[in-house]
């Protein structure tokens, strides 16, 4: 499946999903809805899962990477090491040293260079995919059942997009609930999409369990 | 698996109830997207409660920095013995470009070892027959509030502060198994 295809998909559930969350923001000022405040810091949460999702450099490359810079700070150890005199084991033991302490930091480099990969790809802030109409609050001060409404719909469409990008990362012969959720375990692409559509699901549950106990108890 | 409710110390039991809570939610997640079993708030349910049980075993221990041992396992002994072998079959193991090749060549035994794990795991689950939902088993749920509701229990008791507090994160996590099952 073409990167560029990825990129646009994720994009597009960014956008539903950025959409939602503005509809939300504009319409809970107070910190008394419990249900509405626990859905806003997961769909944040999502978009930073998104763009991790785009994940360009796979474990070959980060191999590559790793590879080149501990050859270089081995052989540099070594070469000094030698110079200075040291026995043999002794050259051997600093340079293993050198090479777990240089291993270290560079991982969380190799990470951050990634971020930085995936941010370029992916449009740097997820705007909102039409213009927000703020829903009215109301007398309650919480959602009315039309604002809600407005929220679930962008999110159940991003929801329904997060799922279909997520297949087509996969071979639609292998379109197996078991070796879906091998891939989810531990595919790096897939797994952040799996994590992000979890985050995605419990968002609109509590929605839900907003509106039904707003319809249960008016007032 | 063991039948002791009170098996082990706190924070294996509960890293235990997490694992299993995170598979049948994974699962279940993994049926919903094939439409073989259409359901998008249970998984959603149960991956709120192995948050909960996950974040309580935090307060006994902190989180390892991976959950995946064999995998760890075999990374490191792939590299060591690759980077050990090269250097007992050199002539000159001290020489600066043997040591480095040596390194190398670790670095690249294990991410073929891992890529090797992975790709076998992969065959396993896409031979793997579809076995009944585990989101669908009413033992699941039994089992999993009787173990956590001694965990909670115990966690209530505890001297330190910290400890105590993973009680109501127990407590949020029974809740959210229990919304799981209707």
């Amino acid at each position: 499946m073409s990167r560029r295809q990825l990129y646009g998909d994720l994009n597009a559930v960014r956008a539903l999903v950025a959409d939602g969350l503005s509809q939300l923001d504009g319409a809970v000022g107070d910190l008394d809805h419990y249900w509405l405040n626990s859905a806003r810091p997961r769909l944040r949460s999502v978009d930073d899962l998104l763009v991790a999702a785009a994940g360009r450099l796979g474990g070959w490359a980060r191999t590559g990477i790793t590879g080149v810079v501990l050859f270089l700070a081995g052989w540099a150890t070594a070469a000094a090491a030698n110079a200075l005199g040291f026995s043999p084991a002794w050259v051997i033991v600093t340079t293993l040293v050198v090479a777990v302490l240089v291993e270290l930091p560079l991982r969380g480099a190799v990470v951050a260079l990634d971020d930085a990969l995936n941010r370029r790809r992916l449009t740097p802030a997820a705007q909102p995919a039409r213009a927000v109409v703020r829903a009215l609050p109301s007398a309650s001060g919480g959602l009315s059942a039309d604002g809600i409404a407005a929220v679930l719909e962008p999110l159940l469409q991003a929801r329904v997009r997060l799922v279909s990008t997520a297949l087509r990362q996969v071979d639609s012969r292998r379109w197996r609930s078991p070796y879906l959720a091998r891939l989810a375990a531990d595919d790096a692409r897939i797994g952040r999409i799996a994590a992000a559509d979890l985050l995605l699901c419990q968002a609109i549950d509590y929605l839900e369990i907003y509106v039904d106990k707003q319809t249960k108890e008016p007032g | 698996m063991r039948d002791d409710v009170f098996d082990g110390d706190m924070e294996h039991r509960l890293r235990r109830a997490a694992r299993r809570l995170r598979t049948a939610s994974l699962d279940a997640q993994a049926r919903d997207w094939t439409t073989e079993r259409p359901d998008r708030i249970g998984f959603a349910r149960l991956g709120q409660a192995h948050h909960e049980v996950s974040t309580a075993a935090d307060r006994y221990a902190s989180p390892p920095p991976t959950g995946d041992w064999t995998a760890t396992l075999i990374n490191l002994l792939a590299w060591a013995g690759t980077t050990v072998l090269i250097l007992l079959s050199a002539d000159r193991p001290a020489a600066p470009l043997t040591t480095a090749v040596a390194i190398v060549a670790g670095a690249v035994a294990a991410q073929v070892a891992f890529s090797a794990l992975q790709w076998a795991r992969r065959q396993v689950a896409r031979r793997a027959r579809t076995e009944p939902a585990a989101i669908d088993d009413p033992y699941l749920y039994t089992d999993l509030t009787r173990r956590l509701e001694a965990c909670a229990a115990a966690a209530r008791a505890e001297k330190s502060e910290k400890r105590r507090a993973a009680a109501a994160e127990l407590g949020r996590a029974l809740d959210w198994i229990s919304a799981a099952r209707e």
